[in-house]
Formats: structure tokens, sequence, C-alpha cells
């Protein structure tokens, strides 16, 4: 086995998964250009709603799945009607503070009802290690990269092939033409943060297996962001991209640095980009406010 | 279409003044006036984009002064916006489907997309490039394009021969005409007083946010402070055809 390859792997794992969590920021900010912080709640909501589901209720994986990405979507329209469209002729500054503040709330409702108490939920795949090639992968892991591409590729057939996603994509470039079509702007930004905190619950649920479940797995928020950030910000593939870039990064800053040094890479990797390339990866170049 | 008192601010700015006017079936009806007059408010108010604060508009017997943007098109008005607002990261044949949101009969919205290519030939060669890429005259195209997928009953321009070379200005001319012919009621504001008068039927004529001259094309055209004022001649009956620079 050799080391390298090994740790690229398993980071490409945990970076499809900032990569879900970053795509749902990316659509959010693209169709209202706001971060939500929040985001890391929805991923939180979503791995606790897959531990109630398979654990307390005893429902199947896949039914569960379905459960968790609803809820999480639900989580979206919330953050929506209370922290975004009140808002909607404050600052963005006041916005992204509004969307923290009510991720706050989700992640302290949780804590008061189940305390601290981490929890787990095994997945349907084996955690037991196969040896593709010369490396050693779990097919949790593998089945986790398989999901997310499958979404990305469902997300890119919604978005260039069905009615709602030509709408969405619409509105991110002109809110008001959109409406001149006789879209419903504010309905378009609901269904955008659902899916949104749709992708952080999928990416809970899937995470659940490898990390256990706690509150502060919303944490997941820094490097989902700075996945984002290094892919432009507006861009999915640059998502993906920045996505594992991060994972794959942090393993091997864990290894070759010193495994406290893991959890600075998504930092170290946003302060380089920002200096370096602050329109990200897949980013237009900025344009001068006049 | 019937406007009757209506006002409309931004923030404290009164920008219309009490605004009355009518669009009657089948017209071609010509907003005139200088920058800031209120022409681009009047349209907004109309579409909804902007809420008039005070004052009625009323669509075929609906009230549609308080109505948002996506209600006023389900009613049938549409507005060819000022700068034409496509969708310019998706292609040609995306922002016509866009116009069709609404509709949802896909056989006849095919169809009045192949309708749209037979008009605007060009639009066929470049379906499937991004909006943003043609030419100002061929965005006008789509922009006209796309609003008329709605299946409109009153079609609003505003400024559409803007920024484009007079040859394709008489075409886009010649397109509103034609329109019209179909049936379809026109309300169109214009700078080019000239050439909105050579193709409209009726005429009203804005001033800081007020109607203040309307008429027939023919009375517009020979009042000397409409020709003083908006199409470059001297007043007075004997006054030269030239146009004066």
């Amino acid at each position: 086995m050799e080391l390298v390859p090994q740790l690229i792997v398993s980071g490409i794992a945990a970076g499809s998964l900032y990569a879900l969590v970053a795509i749902g920021l990316v659509l959010i900010y693209k169709a209202t250009d706001i971060v939500n912080f929040a985001q890391g709640e929805s991923v939180t909501v979503g791995a606790y709603m897959g531990w109630l589901c398979i654990t307390q209720f005893r429902l199947p994986y896949f039914v569960a799945v379905v459960l968790v990405l609803a809820g999480s979507a639900l989580v979206g329209m919330i953050v929506e009607r209370v922290a975004y469209r009140p808002l909607l002729k404050s600052p963005p500054f006041t916005v992204i503070l509004a969307t923290l503040a009510v991720g706050l709330i989700i992640k302290n409702a949780i804590r008061l009802v189940w305390q601290d108490t981490p929890r787990t939920i095994s997945g349907v795949f084996s955690a037991e290690p196969i040896e593709i090639g010369s490396v050693l992968i779990t097919p949790e892991r593998l089945a986790i990269m398989f999901t997310v591409a499958l979404v990305v590729a469902l997300l890119v057939l919604f978005f260039r092939f069905s009615k709602l996603g030509k709408a969405m994509r619409a509105t991110a470039q002109s809110q008001e033409a959109a409406s001149l079509m006789g879209i419903s702007v504010p309905g378009i930004f609901s269904k955008t943060w659902a899916l949104g905190s749709a992708l952080g619950g999928l990416a809970g649920v899937l995470i659940a297996p490898l990390v256990g479940i706690n509150t502060e797995l919303g944490a997941v928020l820094v490097p989902g962001f700075v996945a984002a950030v290094v892919g432009g910000f507006t861009s999915i593939p640059g998502a993906i991209v920045g996505g594992i870039l991060v994972g794959v990064l942090e393993n091997l800053g864990g290894v070759f640095i010193s495994s406290s040094f893991k959890q600075v890479v998504p930092f170290v990797v946003l302060i380089t980009v920002l200096m370096v390339l602050p329109t990200g990866l897949f980013g237009k170049p900025l344009r001068k406010a006049v | 279409m019937k406007l009757d008192g209506v006002e409309t601010f931004y923030g404290a700015v009164k920008a219309l003044k009490g605004v009355s006017f009518t669009v009657p079936d089948g017209s071609i009806v010509a907003l005139l006036g200088g920058n800031g007059a209120g022409k681009t408010t009047t349209l907004r108010s109309i579409s909804g984009l902007t809420t008039a604060r005070k004052g009625t508009i009323e669509f075929n017997g609906t009230r549609i002064e308080k109505s948002p943007p996506e209600r006023v098109v389900g009613l049938g008005i549409s507005l060819v916006p000022q700068g034409r607002l496509l969708f310019a990261e998706l292609t040609v044949a995306e922002n016509l489907e866009l116009g069709a949101y609404l509709r949802h009969d896909s056989a006849e919205i095919k169809r009045d997309i192949e309708k749209a290519y037979e008009q605007f030939p060009i639009l066929r060669q470049k379906r499937a490039q991004e909006a943003g890429t043609l030419s100002g005259g061929q965005q006008q195209m789509v922009a006209i394009a796309r609003s008329l997928m709605s299946r409109p009953k009153l079609l609003m321009l505003d400024e559409p021969s803007l920024g484009l070379a007079p040859m394709i200005v008489a075409e886009i001319f010649e397109t509103i005409r034609k329109i019209r012919d179909d049936g379809v009621s026109i309300l169109l504001v214009e700078q080019n007083a000239n050439m909105a008068l050579s193709i409209a039927n009726f005429g009203y004529v804005l001033e800081s946010g007020k109607v203040v001259m309307s008429g027939n094309v023919a009375q517009l055209l020979s009042d000397p402070r409409v020709q003083q004022a908006y199409l470059g001649q001297e007043a007075g009956p004997a006054a030269p055809q030239a146009v004066r620079h």
C-alpha cells in the first residue's frame, strides 16, 4: 500500500462531501447573493434525521434518505422565510448574520433535545476496506463518492432540461426579467434555498456513519465554504474541484505536517486562494463597482 | 388598457404625477417625451415592476395596478424592457422557452418558437448560442420574440431602437407593425419620435410625469410644439422639412 495515493483517494471521499455542502452554498449564493451560514446546520439536521429514521423508527435506509432530503429542504425554506425574505431591503451582511443566527438557533435546539451525546448510524455499505489497485478503500466511502457523482449528474440534468431548473438559472441572471416572464421570484428563492439545503442534509446523512453524529457536525461548513471559494463561488464544477482539493490537501497535511494541522488546512487554502487568485479557479473576473 | 391618475414614486421622488391615457385594442400607441419624463416608469407601473401608489390601471376589465409582474404577464401584457434584459448566459432557444413560462401547451409552444424563427431567421442559426453573445440588433429580436412567446394581447416596448443601426431600427419597426397587424396592441416608448410616429396610430407626450399632449398621429405631427420639442423641426406651418442638427 502506497501512502500518497491512499491519502488522495480517501481525501476525495471526504472532499466529495465538502463539494456537496459547497454546491448548496453556491446555488443559494447565485440566486440570492447571500452566503447561507445556516448551511452547516442543514448537515446536522440531515444527520440527526437520518439517525432518527434509521435507528429510532427502523425505516429502510433509502426511505430515510428521502425523508432527510425533505426535512433539510424544509430547513432551507424556513431559513429563507425567517432570515432572507423579511430582510430583502437590508444590506447582504445583515442577511448573512441572520442566517448565522438561525443556524445557531437550530443547532442549540437540537442540543436541547438530544444533548451532546454522540450518536451513530451504520451505513448500508460495509466499512471493511477492499483493495483497488494499490489503495484500500471501504465500500462505504466508495458509495459516498458514487452518490455525490450521481447527485451532481442529476443536478446538471435538472438545470439543463427541466422547466424549474431553467427558471432558476434565469432568475439568477435577472430577477426582473424572470418576473416579466411570469416566474414568481419569491417562489424560486424558496425552492433554491430548499434545494441548497437538501444537498447539505444529504451530506449529513452520508457523513454520519464515518464521523458520528453530534451538534458540532455543522462545522463542515468551513471546508464547504472554502471549497466554494476555491471554485469561484458561482460555479458548480468549481465547487466540486474545490471540495476535492480541500479534502485531499487536508489528508496530506494531516499526515505530512501534523495531525492537528488537518483542521488548519482549509483556512490555509482559503487565504492562499484569496491572495493568489481572488476570483477562484472558475470564477468570473470581478467587475469594478462604479 | 386604461390608466387613470397613476402616481408612482421612487422613494420620495414622485416620478409619475397622475398619468392617464388609454391604449385602444389593435392599435399602436406611442409614448413620447424627453429623458426623465416618466416613460419607462409608466411601463414599469403597468407591468408591475414598480407598484403605482395612486390611480388605477385597468386591462380588459381587470384592475392590475397592485398586481405583481408574474400576474400581469398571465393576463396578457408583456414588456420588452429597456436594455432588453435577456438571460445572457442562456441560449436563444432557452430564452424563448422561458417567454412561454406560464403556458402549458408544449406543442403550441414549439410551434410558436418555430414561428419566431420564421420571423427572425437569424435566430434559428443562433438558437444554441448564448443570448449574450449576439449583436445588439439580434438581441432586440430575441427580446421581442421572447415577449411574444407569452402570446400577449398588449405588447409594450421600451426604447427598442436604442443603440441600434438605422437599418436594424427600420427592421424592428417593420416587425412591430406586423405584430400589430396580427392583432396585438402595442404601447411603444421611444426617444426617436419620428420613427415612433411613423407607425403609431395615437401618441401621448409625457413631460415631468404628466401627459401634456395627446392626439392621433396627424395631429401630433402638425403640432408646432411637438415639432419643435421632439421632431427636431422649426415651429410653424411654413417650417422647412429638413431635420435640424
